[in-house]
């Protein structure tokens, strides 16, 4: 047998530890003073029969007032007693309730509660315990949504994108009765605010229509002077390359050196 | 937006461009006849006032040739001066489709119109200046900072540019830069 370590019967081989065996040492000597204290009261039962008559006599003796009487003296001994043993008892639970809190934090400290819960808490068991829908059949939906801020909730939506890609515009479009619609429209106030004449202007310039009633209203008059201007125009560019040829072949006449 | 021109398509490229001789030249014989259409009116209605106050007596005035060109120089001169500063054109110019137009673009003021018209009476010669050159500038043109252009449209065209910058298809001058019939020549 090794130093410090014990066996147990059945066990050979097995070292049991010191603080095991100091344990096993004070429940058996436990268990032998239970024992022996039941032994004990049912001794004292039947001697406290055979002695009742010795002590009332010892409590109440004869000849002796009630106020000197032992009885008396014990009664008032005990409700003194009862007396103290209430107002300790109600300043133990003071001094208690004073310390708990700091105990409590104190303890709280030193545990990481989270990972003691993680570790040794099933969740998933506990919620499946739970009935949900009776809870939330207890829950005032109404009074949290009147608290909601809908605008905000809004602004982070984007709609547009929402509707372009769960609404059937076209289906939706086709059940619009347009042509009402189109009957309330104050169509004077829409052409009120369109540009007619500068668009008449785009459209005139865009077909060049002088240029095609000129075409096809001219008159002879009208088409004459038109070739006559042309052709002027025609004869100034034709004297002026004239003129600006001689006054080039005079330059180079002028630069050109003399050779003997 | 594109404006609405109511110059024909093909002589829209030469609106602005500066004039050359031979369209001032005609400009300038259609003036002489209006001039001279009107003082033969002159000279008919003079001779039928007389014959209307006295016809016993009456004999057609027979005036000298220098009082002859001296009443059509004043009436050319005062004719041209009165259109120019006030139309910007002559009827010459209106029926070849010219402007007279400042340095700015604008229409020239009425002194101006009157120097120049003094200018183009006494030395007609000037507008031969016009034939040629990057510069299609008369002598007058050049002393008072005037043009002529190709305008056709009715009325003062707004924002129809004197165009100065040479350029197109043309000849080239002694310094071998190009010019002419598209671009405009410097006048």
């Amino acid at each position: 047998m090794q130093e410090g370590t014990t066996e147990q019967p059945g066990h050979a081989g097995q070292p049991i530890p010191p603080v095991d065996v100091a344990l096993d040492v004070a429940l058996g000597v436990a268990g032998v003073a239970s024992h022996t204290l039941a032994a004990a009261g049912v001794v004292a039962g039947r001697l406290r029969a055979r002695a009742r008559p010795l002590v009332e006599v010892a409590l109440r003796p004869p000849m002796v007032t009630d106020r000197l009487q032992p009885a008396t003296l014990i009664s008032e001994a005990a409700r003194r007693g009862a007396v103290s043993r209430v107002r300790l008892v109600s300043k133990a639970v003071e001094a208690i309730d004073a310390a708990i809190p700091s105990i409590v934090a104190a303890v709280l400290r030193t545990l990481d509660l989270n990972l003691i819960v993680t570790e040794n808490v099933d969740l998933d068991r506990i919620v499946e315990e739970v009935d949900l829908d009776a809870a939330v059949s207890r829950v005032d939906i109404d009074a949290i949504a009147m608290r909601l801020d809908v605008d905000a909730v809004i602004d982070r939506l984007d709609l547009t994108e929402i509707v372009k890609r769960r609404v059937d515009i076209d289906e939706l479009v086709a059940t619009v009765d347009l042509d009402a619609a189109a009957a309330r429209l104050d169509v004077d106030a829409v052409i009120d605010r369109v540009d007619l004449v500068g668009l008449v202007r785009e459209v005139i310039a865009a077909i060049d229509l002088p240029e095609i009633i000129r075409e096809s209203t001219g008159s002879v008059a009208s088409e004459t002077l038109r070739g006559v201007r042309m052709q002027s125009i025609t004869g100034d560019d034709a004297i002026a390359r004239v003129v600006e040829r001689m006054r080039l072949h005079r330059a180079r006449g002028g630069a050109t050196p003399r050779t003997v | 937006m594109a404006p609405i021109s109511p110059v024909p398509r093909e002589a829209r490229p030469y609106q602005g461009e500066h004039a050359g001789l031979v369209t001032r030249l005609l400009a300038n014989m259609v003036d002489a006849l209006v001039c001279g259409v009107a003082l033969l009116l002159g000279y008919v209605g003079v001779n039928a006032l007389k014959f209307v106050v006295n016809p016993r007596s009456f004999h057609l005035s027979e005036p000298s040739v220098f009082f002859s060109l001296v009443a059509a120089t004043v009436l050319f001169a005062v004719y041209t001066a009165a259109a120019w500063a006030i139309t910007g054109r002559t009827y010459g110019c209106h029926v070849m489709g010219l402007r007279v137009v400042g340095s700015d673009g604008g229409r020239v003021h009425a002194f101006v119109a009157i120097v120049r018209a003094v200018l183009c009476v006494v030395l007609p010669i000037g507008l031969f200046l016009c034939a040629g050159g990057r510069s299609r500038r008369s002598l007058a043109d050049f002393a008072l900072r005037t043009s002529v252009i190709y305008d056709w449209s009715p009325r003062r065209t707004p924002g129809l540019a004197v165009l100065d910058e040479p350029g197109g298809d043309g000849a080239t001058d002694a310094t071998g830069q190009a010019w002419g019939h598209r671009g405009a020549l410097d006048t």
